[in-house]
């Protein structure tokens, strides 16, 4: 049987149409064959897209291809795991411009939505149960796709007119914290229903990024290590009790320890916070190699290997054999770290043995080499070196001696 | 007779090269990623990513970098392989040759 892709070749001129047009007519051909795998019709659509125009990024191509099934009423689009997580990411991952999200949630969401509107945090000084009831019901509207988040600031002006436009500012920064926290519950908590042992969590990498959102950005977390967390915000009964599980004390400092500390890891970090929390299947971490905090790297392709494994000042500038036992060197001992001075999606990695690497928002490395200059170089590089370790472990024997 | 040097720019690592090996290891140099002189003559540069920051540095430095040479360049292809028909010859001075770094770089971001 033809593809849909060469169906869709065949009966149209598809050099004429703009990418909305094309993804429309895909999806069209797709609601006809639903039962084939969502994940190889898409990537079929990615190698073809790649062809037909270079200068879209397959990141945009989800992103539409998303937003255009979740937004559409032919029934015959499956509400697949696959899609579902997809949209998830890609909607909390670039904020507010997401599109709708009209699938139904499940069992697990609901369960970590309904937690969330049992009580109301950071809400101003009102706590009056007006107030609260009405938040509650736009939370739902929010929840059933009736808005998107850019559309949220629209309903809380109107839903709370007596308020300055400051206060519904407000509203808006604590209905989206709400909002993002409960739709992490829901992913920390359909992971432990589907007996997932680890998740990965994933920020948004920019100018705007924070310490703390760097500093767990691609981190491996064990799903029991999060478990006492999760418990302790959907049963919060108090706004103080909320707040304090919430944990959003690392804000500005970052978390710089293998293991999280208990009661800490589940996003978001702090106001505004676009940070995620994705599953992970054993057989994914298993395969992954991770740095001293635990979090994900790779080399970025062979192409950035060979030129590792051969030219002069990288491999050959240590004492090592392989290009793999120089990175578990460099990562597996981070001394220090910061944004690329020129590219704030990029980190800055300082290995205890004197290399640097730099990762893309990704966490693929795109070199490591040993600059001659040592440190001078780490920091001309660099814009903000965001964690030191010789910093905090001397801030730590001070907190000591002073008892604190 | 001027010097020929090689030039290589792989993924956001770029590299200027010769055959002569060695390092005045007390030579004053700008702040820049590697570097090796010998008898006053750069013989080798690389770093990651060139700006705007480091092509000044190595302009107001002047000295060696005012040497007029021969820069061949090779590009490479995604996979990292040599592309030799696609080679050219730049001849002027390192600054030229370091200007001709950042326009490839610039030409690489454009195209994605």
């Amino acid at each position: 049987m033809p593809s849909i892709l060469t169906r869709l070749l065949k009966s149209k001129n598809y050099e004429k149409m703009s990418l909305d047009q094309l993804i429309d007519e895909y999806i069209a051909l797709y609601a006809k064959n639903a039962q084939s795998n969502f994940n190889d019709l898409l990537s079929e659509l990615m190698i073809f897209l790649e062809k037909y125009d270079q200068n879209i990024s397959p990141e945009t191509v989800e992103s539409i291809f998303a937003s255009k099934i979740a937004s559409s009423s032919m029934s015959a689009v499956p509400n697949s795991a696959v899609l579902i997580p997809l949209i998830y990411e890609k909607s909390m991952l670039e904020g507010i411009t997401a599109p709708k999200v009209t699938v139904q949630f499940g069992a697990a969401d609901e369960r970590a939505i309904k937690a969330l509107e049992s009580r109301m945090m950071w809400v101003g000084n009102d706590s009056s149960k007006r107030t609260q009831e009405k938040l509650k019901s736009i939370f739902a509207d929010v929840y059933e796709g009736k808005y998107t988040h850019d559309e949220l600031m629209q309903a809380l002006r109107e839903n709370f007119a007596q308020y300055a436009d400051m206060e519904v500012q407000k509203l808006k920064v604590a209905a989206d914290f709400n909002l993002r926290q409960g739709r992490n519950l829901g992913t920390l908590s359909r992971a432990i229903e589907q007996g997932d042992t680890y998740v990965q969590i994933v920020a948004k990498m920019d100018g705007k990024t924070t310490n703390v959102c760097r500093s767990m950005h691609l981190r491996v977390i064990k799903v029991a290590t999060l478990k006492k967390q999760l418990d302790a915000i959907v049963n919060a009964t108090s706004v103080d009790a909320a707040k304090e599980a919430s944990n959003l004390s690392f804000s500005k400092i970052g978390v710089w320890s293998a293991t999280p500390p208990p009661n800490f890891g589940i996003p978001p970090y702090h106001m505004g916070c676009r940070t995620i929390i994705r599953q992970m299947s054993a057989e994914q971490v298993e395969r992954m190699s991770l740095d001293e905090f635990g979090r994900e790297y790779e080399i970025l392709d062979k192409a950035t290997y060979d030129k590792i494994r051969t030219k002069q000042d990288h491999l050959s500038a240590s004492k090592l054999k392989s290009v793999e036992a120089l990175e578990k060197e460099t990562f597996g001992s981070i001394a220090k770290e910061g944004v690329h001075a020129n590219d704030p999606t990029k980190r800055v990695i300082w290995g205890s043995n004197g290399f640097m690497g730099i990762l893309d928002k990704n966490g693929k490395i795109e070199t490591i080499y040993k600059p001659k200059k040592g440190l001078d170089a780490f920091h001309d590089t660099t814009n903000e070196v965001y964690f030191d370790k010789l910093e905090q472990s001397f801030k730590a024997k001070v907190k000591k001696w002073l008892g604190l | 007779m001027a010097r020929t040097l090689t030039i290589d720019i792989w993924g956001l690592d770029w590299y200027i090269e010769s055959t002569t090996k060695g390092d005045d290891e007390a030579y004053e140099f700008p702040l820049i990623g590697n570097y090796s002189v010998v008898d006053g003559k750069i013989t080798h540069l690389h770093d990651y990513m060139l700006s705007e920051k480091l092509l000044k540095r190595c302009v107001e430095f002047g000295g060696p970098f005012l040497e007029h040479c021969s820069f061949v360049y090779i590009p490479r292809n995604k996979d990292g392989e040599l592309v030799q028909k696609d080679g050219k010859v730049i001849e002027g001075d390192f600054i030229d040759a370091l200007v001709f770094i950042y326009k490839e770089f610039e030409k690489k971001a454009k195209n994605g």
